[in-house]
């Protein structure tokens, strides 16, 4: 682990699951960023804020996906994983090495992800 | 009907003079005949070609004078020539309630009779052979140059299909209910069950439980408008109705369909509202009232302001601790709504607001 706590940015437009997810992260000692349950203040907080990982939802309502936001953090170069109740197949805008995260998500597989990432992180550091 | 043939043959009597006059003036009399007469083969050809049946009955009397060959296969029987709008009975159809269509009730009746411009009628169309099948029919007048109708025509569209998949559609949309209303039982029970084993308070166990129905109930408040909006009326009502029909509660507010994930998260507010109202507001005394009042600020940047406001209650206090249900009634609703929501205790009742911008018209933003 780095000495810095990680900031995770999370969006996910079901505000009870949002904040449950926060709730989990938060208990692993991370910082959370948003969360965002609108898409536009999604696409502002990835192209603005510091984050080290993100988690998104691919479905935000009304016909509105995370896309955008992905877009914004590949071009940082911020790492994130995609978390939905459909299948990976049902997702057309998905890139090779994309990391599709099924719903619902417990606390454990939400650990063992951010414990990956520290790992990536501390590789290519 | 004398008077009438007299007046018909009047006017047919003028037509061929004008006719004569203008074939007269003509250098090649034949050449036009025969120009006429493609033309009207050609429409008559024309009329062959769509896919609707095409019905065409003379005004003012509207006997039907023709149909292209589409009408007959799709009724079944051949052509009826109904001689007047009086007579559109012998077409038989039925309403979706059963009732059979009468004569003054058939698109070419509305538009030759009552002078309609644009008449449709959906009717449960009886075949020749006894089979029915839904037909959409839309009529519209024709008129002469100087704008007098001469006759009607109708459009037959076959829409047994589309029927047939709305009515798959409503019995899926009932399946969906369904199982949703299973899953949030089974929650429930799960989440009853494990507390129950663990020890957990009654009164916890009491408070989880009542939320999640009051969730589930905000849904299903949304299934039978294929889950896109519901009214804040509708709302109230959903949660305070027998209050309402009591009156401690009174509401008063324009028609606002509001979208299906901020009339759940206001139906949440207002579940919680209500419980802290009973528990140790308005509705925990005899005579205690809360008004519900909301309201639209013009366009453009229209906004939405519902405001609760208890009295009659016993003296407020303000709560010391923030639990679940002021997350609810604050900052989630606030969040989703993208408004802002504030909550005061002076001591003749709680009093509560939300502001939120309003606008039902989604952008598409995935760019």
């Amino acid at each position: 682990m780095t000495d810095t706590a990680r900031r995770v940015f999370i969006v996910e437009d079901e505000i009870m699951v949002a904040f449950e997810m926060v709730d989990l992260v938060e208990d692993l000692g991370f910082e959370i960023v948003g969360p965002s349950i609108h898409l536009d203040d999604a696409k502002a907080i990835a192209k603005e804020q510091e984050i080290d990982i993100a988690f998104l939802d691919v479905n935000l309502g009304s016909g509105k996906t995370s896309r955008p936001v992905a877009k914004a953090l590949r071009e940082r170069g911020i790492p994130f994983v995609f978390i939905t109740a459909y299948d990976r197949d049902q997702i057309d805008f998905l890139e090779p090495g994309d990391v599709v995260l099924k719903k619902p998500l417990s606390g454990d597989t939400l650990a063992r992800t951010l414990a990956d990432a520290d790992l990536n992180k501390a590789r290519s550091d | 009907m004398d008077e009438l043939n007299k007046k018909l043959t009047a006017e047919n009597a003028d037509l061929r003079k004008r006719l004569a006059e203008a074939l007269a003036d003509s250098a090649d009399q034949a050449a036009i005949a025969d120009s006429a007469k493609k033309r009207s083969s050609i429409l008559g050809a024309a009329l062959e070609t769509v896919p609707v049946g095409v019905v065409l009955a003379e005004a003012p009397s509207g006997e039907i004078l023709l149909g292209n060959s589409r009408v007959e296969e799709m009724l079944g029987h051949p052509m009826l020539k109904s001689e007047d709008f009086d007579s559109y009975g012998e077409w038989i159809s039925f309403h979706a309630d059963g009732r059979r269509v009468e004569s003054h009730e058939y698109p070419l009746s509305r538009v030759i009779r009552d002078g309609e411009d644009y008449a449709e009628l959906d009717v449960h169309y009886q075949r020749g052979d006894g089979s029915r099948f839904w037909m959409k029919i839309v009529g519209r007048p024709i008129t002469d140059d100087t704008g007098t109708m001469i006759a009607a025509s109708v459009a037959l569209i076959d829409i047994e299909k589309e029927r047939q998949l709305q009515r798959e559609q409503e019995i899926l949309i009932g399946e969906l209910d369904h199982r949703v209303k299973n899953a949030f039982t089974v929650v429930k029970s799960i989440v009853s069950q494990s507390l129950r084993k663990d020890r957990v308070m009654a009164g916890l166990r009491d408070t989880i439980d009542r939320r999640l129905d009051a969730y589930a109930k905000a849904h299903a408040g949304l299934v039978g408008k294929t889950w896109k909006t519901a009214t804040i009326s509708g709302i109230v009502r959903d949660i305070l109705g027998q209050q309402v029909e009591e009156g401690s509660v009174v509401m008063s507010g324009p028609d606002v369909e509001l979208p299906s994930k901020q009339a759940l998260a206001l139906s949440m507010a207002f579940y919680e509202l209500s419980t802290n109202a009973f528990k140790y507001g308005a509705l925990s005394a005899v005579g205690g009232i809360v008004e519900i009042n909301w309201n639209l600020s013009e366009e453009p940047d229209s906004q939405l302001q519902i405001d609760w406001r208890e009295r009659g209650g016993p003296k407020t206090v303000k709560p010391e601790s923030k639990g679940f249900g002021s997350f609810i009634i604050e900052r989630a609703l606030a969040m989703e709504t993208q408004g802002s929501v504030t909550i005061d205790y002076p001591a003749d009742g709680l009093t509560w607001r939300l502001v939120a911008p309003f606008a039902m018209t989604e952008q598409d933003e995935n760019d």
